[in-house]
């Protein structure tokens, strides 16, 4: 019995693995055919179809109020516009025709485009225009970060094609707030809760050159071309947004045709940018730097609040080695909190350099002794041990901590990673409950006053609550807001100078590499673009053929 | 009964990978050629060579050497898990069967209770209360799966309890005990080893199943689930990464099931 059993086990093995075997070689051999068959397809005889593109991105659209954050930028910037935009030649007209600046800078006139109606059909006035500022008004606290709406003094529509905005103090960055995506963009008024958008919107209605058909949650969304559009009309007729959370997936997805583009720093790593723009049939493009990549400390954290420790770490981390492996070249290795191509950031700053004799000195002035047995230092019997977090739904963060982590043992540092799905990452960083995360400047055109401008104000991102343990962190925020008001161009680039090198000294932001917005896609898209701002798509740009 | 075990070739092949994989396990500083957790980003996933018997991963440490160092979470974090499961499930299984009555009822239904939920999900919502980690991981296993032992265990025991020997010890008047380490324990004890071996390959699976999710073993810390995971991110453009880790999972598991039926045949009584 016992041998007959071993003899029947055997055999179930036996046939367990052929079939595995015969299982995996057929399965290839079935996915080949198939991708040729596709392939065919797509070159042969069968006609492309040209009027539709199939995004993707790794989460829902969620809430696209645009007057509030808690949606997807692309999509925000397919349905709703605003009164300018930025484009590489700085600000262009949009649903303003022109605009006129009154000499002491405190009052701003814009003539609104005639002819323009939301897709409900209501007109896009003056009025409209009126009532969407008043609307983002109503949500002062939410806006924290727009120092246009705090020196907002008042604003009307004097008549039916004219608007008029009062500042309590002239502010040179207004126009490119009103230009960004959120909040200043317009939602139909028929869409307010109780004339307001602050607690939602019934609807969403925009002017822009896309409206919302259907959004299935979690799975995909369907922007058709707005028929009433007042301008000239994309080329493509559909976009489908797809969600696929996973990396991997999408790279398979795009491979196989299921999608025809992905677009994003982090949505794509290094690694499958390289196979893409090599892969026949796929294109890529990487664009202008555009943002600093970087870690942020907490300099309320009990050991990060050590100048020396802030200083070691930034002298501990090999930036070019960070651009060469994990981004393959593609990214920059930063030296410096904001890239001296940045308007008021070309300061003289004795750059971050490699040096691990200078971390190591750098601790063992701020009393860390190394101990030989574990290999970590430690101070009063505390061992050097600091928490960081990162998003795991980012493609890179997660690979930038395990290189840092080992990095870090190199000067006794032991460094806890922990990653955290996206929302809950933002809601840590905001509440300030962090020793070390990552960062990111707010890249072209918010850079730098918005980016500076946010580390006023709680709530925002983590700047504000990782800066308090700063001893100057008052005179740094009185400062900030200075340069924002001064009219004087000289006066103000002395204010930025400080606010630089005080960051600079203090060590408390740790620069990476200067990041490039990237895409990889089907050859049959063309012009496939990059706005100034990384956080838009510009999907009504691109063509299929 | 060794002796039965020995002349079953499986058993004897799959006892001799495991006890290996120990020992290696156990020597891994002595045995792996580099430092598990050591960067080296220029050599990312690098080629098979000398310095790299399996080659690198996507931050260039030696896979071998990770693979090595992560028997230590794999195996030995499972026998820990099974040994905590089985104390745990005995201790109550005994209580219960040998007590019956009122106990045995409250005991039972408790059980009852447990087992009704599926034991993943219910170690995903264990975990998702307490948080991430390898010991919230662990802690999580054993108070799903101690209720399965303690059933099991129960009904040998009761199964035993109206044995003469057992009967007749009662009647002399011996400790209860003494009943239980001397009369009972031996007597299920064969059936207990069957069953954990039988697991061990589950536990394996669920520790590395939890940390290829990320909830279980935290970086930089080798473990094969996790490595499987890492593996994962580049799947299109570096398939081979994967190869190591599963093949280590898929051999240990198999070995633990394989000798867990071997044992079962050689421990059963009606096969004598």
């Amino acid at each position: 019995m016992l041998f007959k059993n071993k003899i029947s086990k055997l055999l179930v093995m036996g046939i367990l693995l052929i079939s595995l075997l015969v299982g995996c070689s057929s399965g290839g051999k079935g996915e080949t055919s198939s991708s040729d068959i596709n392939g065919n397809g797509n070159n042969g005889p069968k006609e492309i179809n040209t009027d539709e593109l199939i995004y993707v991105n790794f989460r829902d659209i969620r809430d696209l109020n645009p007057h509030i954050y808690g949606g997807e930028l692309f999509a925000q910037n397919l349905l709703f516009e605003g009164l300018v935009m930025i484009t590489d030649e700085g600000i262009q007209p949009w649903l303003a025709k022109d605009w006129d600046i009154s000499d002491d800078g405190r009052t701003y006139t814009f003539h609104i485009r005639q002819g323009v109606t939301f897709s409900d059909g209501h007109k896009f006035d003056a009025h409209a225009v009126e009532a969407n500022m008043q609307a983002v008004y109503d949500n002062y606290d939410r806006h924290g970060w727009l120092e246009s709406i705090r020196l907002l003094d008042s604003f009307s529509a004097i008549d039916e094609y004219t608007f008029e905005m009062k500042l309590k103090e002239p502010y040179y960055p207004l126009l490119t707030e009103l230009a960004v995506t959120r909040p200043f963009r317009f939602i139909s008024p028929n869409c307010f809760i109780n004339g307001t958008t602050k607690d939602g919107v019934d609807g969403l209605i925009g002017t822009g050159k896309y409206v919302l058909t259907e959004n299935h949650i979690d799975q995909y969304a369907i922007f058709d071309v707005n028929p009433t559009y007042w301008g000239e009309k994309p080329e493509i007729s559909r976009i489908i947004a797809k969600v696929i959370p996973d990396n991997q997936i999408r790279a398979l997805a795009l491979e196989k045709g299921e999608i025809d583009i992905i677009f994003g720093t982090n949505m794509i790593d290094a690694e499958t940018y390289l196979e893409f723009s090599q892969k026949e049939g796929f294109a890529a493009s990487l664009s202008n730097p555009l943002a600093t990549r970087m870690l942020i400390m907490n300099s309320t954290d009990e050991i990060l609040s050590d100048v020396n420790v802030r200083q070691a770490i930034n002298a501990a981390i090999n930036k070019e080695e960070i651009s060469e492996g994990i981004f393959n070249g593609l990214e920059t290795p930063a030296n410096r909190l904001l890239a001296r191509t940045v308007p008021y950031c070309d300061v003289d700053l004795e750059d971050y350099i490699y040096s691990l004799d200078k971390a190591n000195s750098l601790l063992e002035e701020a009393g860390w002794k190394m101990n030989e047995t574990t290999g970590i230092r430690e101070k009063d019997g505390m061992p050097l041990d600091v928490q960081m977090h990162y998003n795991a739904d980012s493609v890179t963060e997660k690979t930038i901590s395990e290189y840092l982590q080992g990095e870090m043992m190199e000067i006794g540092l032991k460094l806890t990673i922990t990653g955290e799905e996206e929302q809950s990452y933002r809601d840590r960083m905001k509440a300030g409950d962090f020793s070390i995360t990552f960062n990111i400047s707010w890249g072209t055109p918010y850079d730098p006053h918005s980016f500076l401008g946010g580390m006023r104000m709680p709530a925002v991102y983590g700047d504000y609550a990782a800066q308090q343990g700063l001893k100057e962190v008052k005179k740094l925020h009185d400062t900030i807001l200075k340069a924002f008001i001064s009219t004087d161009e000289i006066q103000r680039q002395a204010y930025y100078d400080y606010i630089l090198t005080y960051l600079h000294e203090e060590a408390i932001y740790v620069p990476l590499t200067f990041e490039r917005n990237r895409a990889i896609y089907n050859e049959k898209v063309k012009n496939v673009t990059f706005n100034p701002s990384q956080y838009e798509v510009p999907l009504d740009k691109m063509y299929i053929k | 009964m060794i002796k039965k075990l020995m002349r079953d070739k499986i058993a004897l092949i799959t006892l001799i990978i495991i006890l290996s994989t120990m020992l290696i396990g156990i020597f891994a500083e002595e045995i792996a050629p580099n430092d598990p957790n050591k960067t080296s980003i220029t050599q990312k996933y690098a080629q098979r060579s000398q310095e790299f018997p399996l080659g690198t991963d996507h931050l260039g440490r030696c896979i071998l050497s990770r693979l090595i160092y992560g028997i230590r979470p794999t195996i030995f974090l499972s026998m820990f898990t099974m040994l905590c499961t089985i104390i745990l499930g005995t201790i109550v299984g005994v209580t219960a069967g040998y007590t019956r009555g009122i106990v045995d009822e409250a005991i039972m239904r408790i059980v009852d209770v447990m087992l009704s939920f599926p034991s993943q999900v219910m170690i995903l919502a264990v975990v998702g209360m307490m948080g991430v980690g390898i010991r919230n991981v662990i802690i999580a296993s054993i108070a799903i799966k101690w209720a399965w032992y303690a059933r099991m265990i129960r009904s040998s025991v009761i199964k035993y309890n109206d044995r003469n020997y057992i009967l007749y010890s009662k009647a002399i008047g011996a400790s209860k005990g003494f009943i239980i380490t001397r009369h009972m324990l031996p007597n299920i004890l064969s059936e207990v080893i069957v069953l954990a071996t039988l697991d061990m390959g589950w536990v394996i699976l669920s520790i590395s199943t939890l940390s290829f999710l990320g909830l279980g073993v935290q970086a930089p810390t080798a473990e094969w689930g996790a490595m499987l995971s890492e593996a994962k991110n580049v799947i299109t453009s570096h398939p081979k990464q994967m190869l190591a880790p599963g093949f280590a999972i898929l051999i240990l598991v198999s070995s633990f099931n394989m000798l867990g039926d071997s044992l079962r045949d050689v421990l059963d009584p009606k096969e004598v």
